[in-house]
């Protein structure tokens, strides 16, 4: 018996089993490639945990040091947001790194506040050794 | 005890990670002013992002050494909360400079939370420069000249992207009758983006 694609009933229930498989597809791809944008890194054993009064998050772009998982979450979307503007403008992927992570009322990664200037400051400016930082022994 | 364990007492380092005398550092004299009343050159910095070296990530801040090996890139970056702290204290402090009344302090108070919401884009959007940046510089493939090229290349268009958006926020705040029609997220201070 011939079959003829297009008309009758079997054909309209093939479209709709169709349909129905693609969609179940389309669901089970977005699914899975979600699954795969949430994956986590790898949890590093011989970072310290925690550090500078931070806790190491994992997360899918980035491993961050932060007070606290919004803070860490923040910072990993902005993280993904700006790997995909990259990946889009160059086709080149951005690996993970590590993010330190400082929230309003968190203490500074640096303690002292003269090393903290000497690092930023003399790469900026390229500036050399100010009296204040010659007496800690920089620059 | 790693460098990172000791930091975790609280106490101060120096730049080879020696530890120094308790209470030595922070507000003390080394503080570097930056010309305004109030505001330290370091509590700035803390909403400055910036680039840290494998050298300086084991030198300077205390981790381990397998931080720097594990990671092609390591940022420190302030939340957006952060950003909009330093620059409400910036605010605080040029009022303070230019010596301001209390009456047109509190003039201008309504407008508070807008203003401190586009003095803090400048500081959020360094994050997303910063963060482009260091994505080009750990490509293994390209060269330092093409590197260098695709830097200045995205500065020139990011800051183009972001006086643009300054632009657009002063325009709307310049626009806006009351500080009731301001943006949503400056009403509330120290809001997320």
């Amino acid at each position: 018996m011939g079959h003829t694609v297009g008309s009758g009933p079997s054909s309209n229930r093939m479209d709709r089993c169709v349909s129905h498989t693609l969609i179940v597809s389309g669901i089970f791809v977005l699914g899975a490639s979600g699954c795969a944008r949430s994956q986590r890194l790898d949890r590093p054993l011989d970072w310290p945990d925690p550090w500078s009064a931070r806790r190491l998050f994992t997360r899918s772009g980035s491993f961050a040091y932060a007070t606290s998982e919004s803070a860490a979450n923040e910072t990993d979307d902005l993280a993904a947001r700006v790997a995909k503007s990259f990946h889009d403008e160059t086709s080149a992927s951005a690996p993970p790194g590590l993010i330190i992570v400082t929230d309003a009322g968190d203490p500074p990664v640096i303690a002292d506040g003269a090393v903290l200037a000497h690092l930023y400051v003399t790469r900026a400016t390229g500036a050399r050794r100010p009296s204040v930082w010659r007496q800690r022994g920089l620059g | 005890m790693s460098h990172g364990q000791r930091a975790l007492d609280g106490r101060r380092y120096g730049a080879n990670g020696d530890s120094a005398e308790p209470g030595e550092g922070g507000s003390d004299a080394s503080e570097v002013e930056v010309g305004l009343p109030g505001m330290s050159l370091e509590r700035l910095l803390t909403a400055v992002p910036g680039y840290v070296t494998s050298a300086e990530a084991t030198g300077t801040l205390g981790l381990p050494a397998a931080v720097g090996q594990h990671c092609p890139w390591i940022v420190m970056l302030p939340t957006h909360r952060l950003c909009r702290r330093v620059a409400g204290e910036l605010i605080d402090a040029a009022l303070t400079q230019a010596e301001v009344g209390i009456l047109a302090r509190i003039a201008i108070a309504p407008w508070r939370p807008l203003i401190e919401s586009i003095a803090a884009d400048p500081f959020a959007a360094e994050r997303e420069r910063l963060l482009y940046e260091v994505y080009i510089l750990s490509q293994p493939d390209w060269g330092d000249a093409e590197k260098r090229e695709r830097i200045a290349d995205y500065r020139q268009r990011h800051a183009a992207r972001s006086q643009q958006q300054l632009q657009m926020r002063v325009g709307q705040a310049l626009e806006s009758k009351s500080p009731a029609s301001k943006p949503s997220d400056a009403a509330q201070p120290d809001a997320d983006p």
